[in-house]
């Protein structure tokens, strides 16, 4: 296990009921497979992927709850220092998509400030079943002022791009607009819209051993 | 499921009703991993018979279990568990209107229950739709939906083992679980108590036998133990027993916790879960207790100890390891009166096999070692077939630990982690570090943790010399100087936990003008012999002579275990094995009798066991030493490395012949990239010993007074070392090589200290096997 050299490190969360699918959105981000039988997590588990966002390698540390977990337990733990959470909920099962209002909750009332969200409509791809509307998921996320795609782990849809637009949000607010750091175009910031183009730091890639 | 034929399971029942053990004993055994050997398909018959002797209030622990009585009173017991679940089972699953979901059935009963008539039956709060607050059927649509919970798990549980596939086993384990739910609604249904409960159902399924088939066969007792019919029962009882431990461990309140503080008033504070108190009580009081450079490390790496013992605990390490290694250490906890505090020491003992990966290691590094733990400290899996069950040492040493919550005892651990499985005694040296993360606390934004380029030469502390190392170590007065020094002087590993044992340093401190303990490693560098008489033994003597003495102990446990299982086997078996077992027995009885330490040493092989124990033994030996010749001779080919000799033989003829010279100290062939270990002998370990050897090429000359050869001096061959060791470089050598057979090896380093010079000479003529470098000075 030889040690990968990263630019950054980001600690991303993911939370949502017990069942919505969290540990395989994990598995197929971060190890491209999907198993229907997936065990239940217990407490926290964690995976690792190293992703080139902007000629910046970016290791992202994702931790993986157990949806039961109500908090307290392991809260303090858990948050400390994320930087970005999915909320995640089930679009063929009505209630995990009513409880991400209580999750919402918890987040603010636990993360820090400023964390980036983003809001995740898995399994997507079982349409007969789909309960929850695109729409539905799109309002509450404008609702809760933060972005929302449809995924499904099982076909490999919106994966990557849910886990790529929230780490490019938080190189955004995080990387990009510290003075000291190679983003010079830090005043835009304050747009969400980034823009992935921009070819800041490219010769960046050198400069870790 | 592919049960055991019946007669597996009656083996099994009359090895513990019927060999005149007493349930101490089988206590005793389990713990050790020593009770259940067999495996049969995929499980190990009787292991549920043993579970239910251990957890249900059952015989007394001192009288023999071979009476009549024993067995009928464990069958009473479960008879009168299996009418509390029949009773339970079917008060909770009946609808308020009496009924009962389609499907059910009931244990024991032929026929699905029938419509119980309706309770209250006022229909104003007793309907479905009634909006009434004492509205049974809001409780009842409650249940239900905790049903659904359990099943989701339920459905998730062992997706790899078909038996917890089929929808019957599932509709058990869900009865099951939510029948313990609804009893202790206090802690009700949580994630994990599906995993507990399902290698508990498993077990009692897989020895359970079928009244009609297996019948006529089987004695009465036996088939009311295992009578199928009462699986899910049995595994409720076992499973509420189990839960009884440790279910505080699943606890969770919303309210905050209300006490009075020392002056009286009433104080509100934030509930803390027992599981994270747990957690951080095994972090900051075990581990601290027994392996302080550990604790260090798992501070500064700032991991929470409830990230991992979270899941550790609460399924009791099966998610840790392979099922079946995790139920070896289940049948040990649970033949445990505290269970719930063995299962913290086992942490610590978890925590001390990987802590050469978790002390260099930082936060994100520990993170991946604790949530990925290595399902097997064995790097051969051939050697984990062959070997010790590693999980029942892990119970042991959590026992052992639990005894002697001392540093003492941690590096006794150690020890022996080397030994069995070839783990370095001393972490590797550190990486080159980067700038350790800040804390992430405090300040409240976030931070990113940016990994700091380039590596100054200034920080690659492993490129600097000895001497300087020395006196930066002196100087340092930073608060990581403890650190530092572990890290990067793997002998004071030893010295270091050592020094918090108040009796040792007592006995060990020298004179008064020693300039620290931690100097005393390098100032006392005389061999026994040259020791005036006068002085206390140092301290590494004495360590040695501790780890010569376990060797012993367990050599000698190895041969009065021969004996018992001989004599347990007995019935009708061959007279002569018989009195051959209890001639060892006596042996060594008389042995422990002399006094351990006078007798190290003086073990006389032929005696601790039986002509064809022997003889089997002696074969295994030969066989590995053809075996290790041959790896020799390849290894020859490719190398021109002197061959290597084969460590079990070597162990072996040392452990038979303990005073006899012995050429080398066995060395395992040089297999390339595998982590040596480091035995606490004082040689080879700094470079003024290998100066001060290479300045005395010929046999040391004996201090003035052993000039009257003594038994001992006499006994002590005179090695010329071989010519090379004057061209050598003055550098440090590793002691040889202990690698995987160290277990063995480890009788062979207690054989004589008139070894060890040969061993470090002989070490130095192979400088190719050097794979260690403790000092980092090689590089």
């Amino acid at each position: 296990m030889a040690p990968q050299h990263y630019d950054f490190l980001i600690k991303l969360l993911l939370i949502g009921d017990s069942g919505v699918g969290k540990s395989c959105l994990l598995l197929r981000f971060c190890d491209d497979a999907w198993t229907p039988s997936f065990i239940t997590t217990i407490g926290i588990d964690f995976k690792i992927r190293t992703i080139e966002l902007d000629g910046k390698r970016i290791k992202l540390q994702i931790w993986d709850t157990a949806g039961q977990e109500r908090f307290r337990t392991i809260t303090t733990a858990y948050y400390r220092g994320a930087m970005g959470i999915l909320l995640v909920y089930d679009v063929t099962d009505e209630r995990s998509f009513n409880n991400i209002r209580t999750w919402h909750a918890n987040i603010e009332q636990h993360a820090s400030e400023g964390v980036n969200k983003i809001l995740i409509g898995n399994k997507s791809d079982w349409t007969e079943k789909k309960v929850v509307s695109e729409d539905q998921g799109r309002a509450l996320a404008q609702e809760l002022g933060i972005r929302f795609l449809e995924t499904s782990a099982k076909v490999n849809e919106g994966v990557e791009e849910a886990f790529f637009t929230l780490a490019r949000d938080i190189k955004t607010r995080l990387i990009d607009s510290q003075p000291d750091q190679a983003g010079a175009g830090a005043g835009g910031a304050g747009d969400s819209n980034i823009n992935p183009k921009q070819p800041a730091a490219q010769g960046a890639g050198g400069c870790c051993s | 499921m592919q049960r055991p034929p019946p007669k597996d399971v009656q083996d099994a029942f009359a090895h513990i009703f019927a060999s005149g053990a007493t349930l101490d004993k089988l206590r005793d055994r389990a713990a050790s991993g020593k009770l259940l050997t067999k495996t049969v398909l995929d499980g190990v018959p009787g292991r549920s018979l043993v579970w239910k002797l251990f957890l249900f209030p059952g015989p007394p622990l001192t009288a023999s279990l071979s009476t009549p009585a024993a067995a009928g009173r464990l069958v009473d017991t479960m008879r009168s568990l299996r009418s509390e679940y029949v009773q339970l089972l079917m008060d909770k699953m009946r609808a308020p209107d009496g009924g009962y979901e389609e499907g059910f059935a009931v244990p024991g009963q032929a026929l699905p229950p029938k419509k119980a008539a309706s309770a209250g039956a006022n229909w104003a709060t007793n309907n479905p739709l009634s909006l009434d607050d004492q509205n049974p059927w809001t409780e009842w649509f409650a249940s239900i939906e905790l049903r659904k919970t359990i099943a989701q798990d339920v459905d998730r549980t062992f997706p790899d083992m078909d038996y917890f596939r089929s929808p019957a086993v599932q509709a058990k384990l869900t009865n099951i679980l939510f029948v313990q739910a609804v009893t202790f609604p206090e802690i009700g249904y949580r994630q994990g108590m599906h995993e507990l409960l399902a290698p508990i159902l498993y077990a009692v399924d897989y020895d359970s036998l079928d009244a009609t088939s297996d019948g006529p066969s089987s004695r009465p007792e036996m088939l009311d133990l295992c009578d199928r019919t009462w699986a899910e029962a049995d595994a409720w009882a076992l499973f509420r027993e189990v839960m009884n431990n440790i279910s505080m461990w699943y606890e969770w309140r919303e309210q905050p916790q209300t006490t009075f503080a020392p002056d009286g008033r009433l104080e509100t504070r934030p509930y803390v879960a027992p599981i994270v108190s747990v957690c951080n009580r095994i972090n900051s009081e075990l581990v601290r207790s027994v392996d302080p450079a550990l604790y260090a490390a798992l501070q500064k790496g700032g991991v929470e100890p409830q990230i991992y013992g979270i899941r550790w605990l609460r399924l009791l390490f099966t998610r840790e390891f392979d099922l079946p290694d995790a139920l070896y250490l289940w049948d040990g906890l649970f033949a445990c009166e505290a269970m719930f505090d063995v299962a913290q020491w086992v942490c610590v003992a978890m925590l001390m096999r990987i802590r050469n990966d978790l002390i260099p290691a930082d936060y994100s590094m520990q993170l991946t070692h604790l949530l990925r733990y290595p399902s097997s400290p064995f790097r051969d899996p051939d050697e984990a077939k062959a070997q010790v069950k590693h999980t029942s040492v892990l119970l042991q040493q959590a026992l052992a630990l639990r005894g002697s919550p001392n540093p003492s005892m941690g590096v006794s651990i150690i020890a022996e982690n080397r030994n069995l499985f070839g783990i370095a005694m001393q972490p590797p040296d550190s990486p080159p570090r980067h700038r350790r993360r800040k804390s992430l606390s405090g300040s409240g934004t976030e931070r990113l943790a940016m990994k700091s380029a380039p590596v100054s030469a200034v920080e690659r502390k492993d490129y600097v010399g000895l001497p300087e190392m020395i006196a930066s170590r002196l100087l340092d007065t930073s608060e990581s100087l403890g650190l530092n020094r572990v890290l990067m002087n793997g002998l004071s590993t030893v010295s270091e936990l050592r020094k918090n044992l108040p009796d040792l340093t007592g006995t060990l401190s020298r004179t008064a003008s020693s300039a620290s303990s931690d100097m005393n490693v390098f100032a006392d560098l005389r061999t026994p012999e040259e020791r005036p008489p006068w002085e206390p033994k140092p301290r590494l003597e004495i360590e040695k002579e501790m780890l010569e003495l376990r060797a012993q102990q367990k050599h000698l446990s190895e041969s009065v275990g021969w004996a018992l299982d001989v004599l347990l086997q007995g019935e009708g078996g061959v007279e002569p094995r018989k009195r051959e077992a209890l001639e060892a027995l006596s042996y060594v009885r008389d042995l422990l009798a002399m006094g351990a330490v006078a007798s190290v040493g003086n073990v006389d092989e032929d005696r601790l066991f039986g002509e064809e124990e022997l003889a089997k033994r002696r074969q295994r030996v030969k066989e590995e030493e053809e075996r290790a010749a041959a790896a020799a001779r390849a290894a020859k080919t490719h190398m021109s490395a002197p061959p290597a000799r084969p460590p079990l033989a070597a162990a072996f003829q040392s452990a038979r012949d303990f005073h006899g010279p012995s050429p080398s100290l066995p060395r395992t062939p040089a297999t390339g990239g595998t982590t040596m270990s480091f035995p606490p002998s004082r040689r080879g370990v700094s470079p003024v010993v290998a100066q001060q050897q290479q300045q005395q090429p010929s046999a040391p000359k004996p201090p003035p007074w052993l000039h009257t050869p003594s038994d001992f001096s006499a006994a002590a061959p005179s090695i010329s070392p071989p010519s090379s060791v004057a061209q050598l470089p003055q550098l440090p050598r590793a002691p040889p090589p202990m690698g995987a057979y160290a277990r063995s090896a480890r009788i062979a380093t207690s054989g004589s200290t008139e070894q060890a010079p040969g061993a470090s000479y002989g070490n130095l003529t192979s400088p190719t096997q050097v794979t260690e470098d403790p000092l980092g000075v090689l590089r």
